[in-house]
């Protein structure tokens, strides 16, 4: 099972989209795979707590990150989709 | 359900404000008039916009101004098509400074329950021809009605 910490600056509007999406792309490809949603401000102690594999966000973070972090935009404006997905499948196959 | 966020009167076009905060203080005020945010909101909004910027550089851009659930009263979302555009800063990049045409304002307390509302918002723009359809309006009639079709 893959974790994946979603994080915007509410964690209200665009992360769940975001969210929804990511797990949409795992279920493609058959793939096990949780979001968690959280708020910028909350995001690293989340990471922290949770240990996901990546993080995905529609916002700037700060902090020490040791997992990729991947700037999911894309999967609102629908710019660059094709490498943002290839991205986060990468992570979700290993 | 998902319909019932969006009414035609909190639909303006063709607004006239100097930058992305009056912009959001132009797309609340319906809201504000029909009880459906705090006084608050725009304030908080306002904030949020400095900290966590919401504009999209798609292909006519947009910005999707939000803030936290405890601003609103009633789940509502409107829409301003600006008649210039202002400059947003980029969602996720502060630093990048997109024109934006049209203002999603959203006051959002349950998004799983407005998943589908604001999945429509993202089908929406990433669609430029629909993008073309909203900025071009000539009432807000014509953009309820277009999006209404997407709910």
């Amino acid at each position: 099972m893959k974790l994946i910490l979603v994080a915007c600056g509410t964690a209200l509007a665009t992360s769940t989209v975001v969210a929804r999406k990511i797990e949409q792309i795992a279920q493609e490809n058959g793939i096990e795979c949780k979001t968690v949603q959280a708020k910028a401000v909350d995001a690293i102690k989340k990471y922290e707590e949770l240990h996901p594999d990546a993080i995905v966000c529609t916002c700037q973070l700060e902090g020490e990150i040791n997992v990729p972090l991947i700037n999911g935009r894309a999967f609102l404006t629908g710019i660059n989709i094709k490498s943002t997905t290839d991205q986060l499948l990468e992570i979700l196959k290993k | 359900m998902a319909s019932s966020l969006l009414q035609e009167d909190h639909i303006q076009i063709n607004g006239i404000v100097r930058d992305q905060f009056e912009a959001i203080a132009l797309a609340a005020e319906p809201l504000l008039r029909d009880g459906s945010i705090t006084e608050d909101f725009i304030e908080a909004a306002v904030e949020r916009e400095r900290v966590f910027p919401t504009g999209l550089p798609t292909k006519i851009g947009v910005a999707l101004p939000h803030t936290e659930a405890k601003y609103v009263l009633k789940e509502s979302i409107s829409i301003v098509t600006l008649k210039n555009t202002v400059v947003f800063a980029g969602m996720g990049n502060p630093k990048e400074s997109i024109p934006v045409n049209i203002v999603f304002l959203l006051a959002i307390q349950d998004p799983q329950k407005q998943l589908g509302v604001l999945q429509t918002i993202v089908t929406i723009i990433q669609n430029e021809k629909v993008l073309h359809k909203i900025k071009d309006a000539k009432d807000p009639k014509t953009i309820y009605n277009l999006i209404k079709t997407f709910l």
